[in-house]
């Protein structure tokens, strides 16, 4: 295969990811550790994060066969089987004991991404039963306004972020062609649908209502509207809205060279003195994503510079084994997003950006032959 | 004709040589805005967006050490020898020639701004010095020529020439109007610029500086009223910007996979 040197880097920045994930699941207890916060060490397990670690898993297979990372995913998914709760749900916050456990929407969401992974990778139908008990719980908790409101850890409303709940329904629907998944999961989409802001930001995609959107936030937000939009085939309704965003922050990225503000206030003022390094490959996800659709490389070009601007804040030498390969919350390391904290998350994100973008720049290489 | 030109740095390649050569065509250069690029504010601008390697680079090329030993020293030699072009700097040509020049931190400055107000004109030619703002554009009467490296309206911003070899279009380069817009003046004369074996990024940028120069010379030469074609939709094609390390290596893999198939 025909590579590049900044291609080998990438290759090289998967890899030693890929160990910074096997080393939290290696501490994790059944799941992967949360964080790795120096000097304290790892974190207990996350579940919403174990869930969605999954399906990062199952496709670097053909990248790393050597390395069984099925087999890890498998483990994981049985972990996830294990601490489901008697309704359906999985809890939220990071996993200590069944008698504290509080169940989530948005972590089950999560959850169901990685059990329907497992179950199209292995066809076994335990998996699908655990993401139906799972998703029929989700559903059950929907107001008539088509969101969770007082239902969730936020007393008055649903983040907009929620649209990554509204995704792993969709992917349940077109399994079971039960159209009640469908049905609820649009009605998700179209009340998050209505916070659309004429400048192309969506109210209320923060953690908080009150607090500015970190990147992490909004790139949940456009993903969870541009994968339900591609699941449901539905791309001006969902996916379109969606490209205003997509845009400015694809300028945002080209302008600063891959290094994007860490949060958004509204009328998308940045602020500079971090940035959130989530955020960032998710959103150079984002524009992966998109450029899908629209096959211009200079969407390429603003992902790759978001990567980058990742791959150069990364530690890949360090005695510390949560620092060597991890992918820090903020940069710099005292930043407001998680600081002092190497987030399995941002690992997951960081391997995701990468996977997409060596495929495509892969793509590039073939094409010119 | 009276000629205004705008640079980005004193050795400037391009500005020296359209000097040097509409001098020769009997136009009249009246003033010379040069942009000094080593500023504390730019230096730490251009870190923060690129890096230091980025600044070394910059610095190489203003101070005209970056020709020595890239692939394209040989190019500008040639055109240097082809066309009689004796001055490396700016200002030494301009002392010569008792041609008024103003050093200026950059084109948008009242100071510059003045300067443009104060010298006879009939055209201002973008020689380089940063995006210009709307009091800038006022005071030349929106009459700045622009020779942009790629083809418009199509590959817009920057690293144009090496946009269009990544983006499947034929390589061009067009002398426009500037606006308000990034490359979305209109268009004056587009002229092809063949992608030839052996080229690499760099020599195919100076092949399309250096056809930009003939272009500019001909538009001056031109009699009568420069005419030209609006775009209407400019903005529908999206900004091109500086290429990250990879697609400039998988640009130079296009370019060498040219010379293989001959």
């Amino acid at each position: 295969m025909e590579t590049t040197p900044t291609l080998d880097k990438y290759y090289r920045h998967l890899e030693l990811t890929v160990d910074w994930i096997s080393r939290s699941i290696d501490r994790g207890r059944g799941g992967s550790c949360g964080y790795y916060l120096p000097p304290m060490g790892w974190s207990a397990p996350y579940p919403e994060t174990t869930g969605y670690l999954i399906p990062t898993l199952l496709s670097l297979d053909p990248f790393f066969p050597a390395r069984d990372l099925p087999v890890q995913a498998i483990r994981l998914g049985e972990w996830l089987l294990n601490i489901q709760l008697a309704d359906g749900s999985w809890p939220g916050g990071f996993y200590r004991s069944r008698k504290s456990a509080r169940p989530s929407i948005f972590n089950t969401g999560q959850v169901l991404k990685g059990l329907i992974a497992l179950y199209e990778n292995t066809g076994e139908s335990r998996w699908l039963e655990s993401v139906g008990r799972g998703a029929r719980w989700i559903i059950a908790g929907i107001d008539q306004d088509g969101l969770w409101t007082r239902k969730d850890y936020r007393a008055r409303l649903t983040p907009s972020y929620y649209t990554e709940v509204a995704r792993p329904l969709l992917q349940l629907w077109k399994i079971s062609r039960e159209d009640i998944f469908r049905r609820r999961a649009q009605g998700v989409l179209d009340a998050i649908l209505a916070r659309r802001q004429p400048d192309g930001t969506f109210s209320f995609w923060s953690f908080d209502e009150r607090s500015p959107a970190f990147t992490h936030t909004i790139a949940y937000t456009l993903r969870g509207f541009m994968a339900s939009a591609l699941l449901l085939e539905q791309w001006d309704r969902y996916g379109k809205p969606c490209e205003r965003a997509l845009e400015t922050l694809w300028r945002k990225a080209e302008l600063r060279n891959g290094r994007l503000p860490g949060v958004f206030t509204q009328g998308w003022k940045g602020d500079y003195r971090f940035s959130c390094l989530t955020g960032n490959v998710q959103i150079a996800l984002c524009l992966l994503t998109w450029e899908d659709r629209e096959r211009d490389l200079r969407l390429v070009n603003g992902a790759a510079k978001l990567v980058d601007f990742v791959c150069r804040k990364q530690r890949l030498q360090s005695s510390l084994p949560g620092v060597r390969g991890g992918v820090a919350g903020s940069d710099p390391l005292w930043g407001s997003y998680l600081p002092l904290r190497y987030p399995n998350w941002a690992a997951k994100y960081h391997c995701d950006a990468l996977r997409v973008l060596i495929n495509r720049l892969q793509r590039e290489l073939g094409d010119n032959d | 004709m009276k000629v205004l030109l705008t640079a980005g740095f004193d050795r400037a390649v391009n500005v020296i040589a359209l000097c040097e050569l509409l001098s020769r065509d009997g136009h009249l250069i009246t003033g010379l805005c040069i942009v000094s690029p080593f500023r504390l504010r730019r230096l730490r601008s251009l870190i923060r967006r690129r890096g230091f390697r980025a600044v070394i680079e910059a610095f190489k090329r203003m101070s005209g050490a970056g020709n020595v030993e890239t692939e394209d020293a040989d190019l500008i030699a040639e055109f240097r020898r082809e066309e009689n072009l004796r001055y490396r700097s700016l200002k030494s040509w301009c002392r010569d020639r008792g041609v008024p020049y103003l050093v200026v931190p950059g084109l948008n400055v009242p100071a510059a701004i003045d300067f443009l107000q104060n010298t006879e004109k009939d055209a201002v030619i973008y020689g380089g010095g940063g995006i210009i703002r709307k009091d800038f554009l006022q005071a030349a009467d929106h009459w700045i020529i622009n020779a942009h490296s790629g083809p418009l309206p199509e590959i817009r911003g920057m690293n144009a020439c090496e946009w269009s070899v990544l983006l499947n279009l034929a390589p061009a380069v067009t002398i426009h109007y500037i606006n308000e817009g990034i490359d979305t003046g209109p268009v004056i004369l587009r002229l092809p610029v063949t992608v030839e074996i052996g080229d690499t990024a760099k020599s195919l940028r100076t092949r399309c500086v250096i056809e930009g120069i003939r272009g500019i010379r001909s538009v001056v030469a031109s009699p009568g009223p420069i005419e030209a074609a609006a775009l209407e939709d400019a903005d529908r094609y999206r900004q091109c910007f500086m290429l990250a390390p990879v697609l400039r290596e998988i640009l130079e893999r296009k370019l060498a996979r040219l010379e293989a198939a001959g």
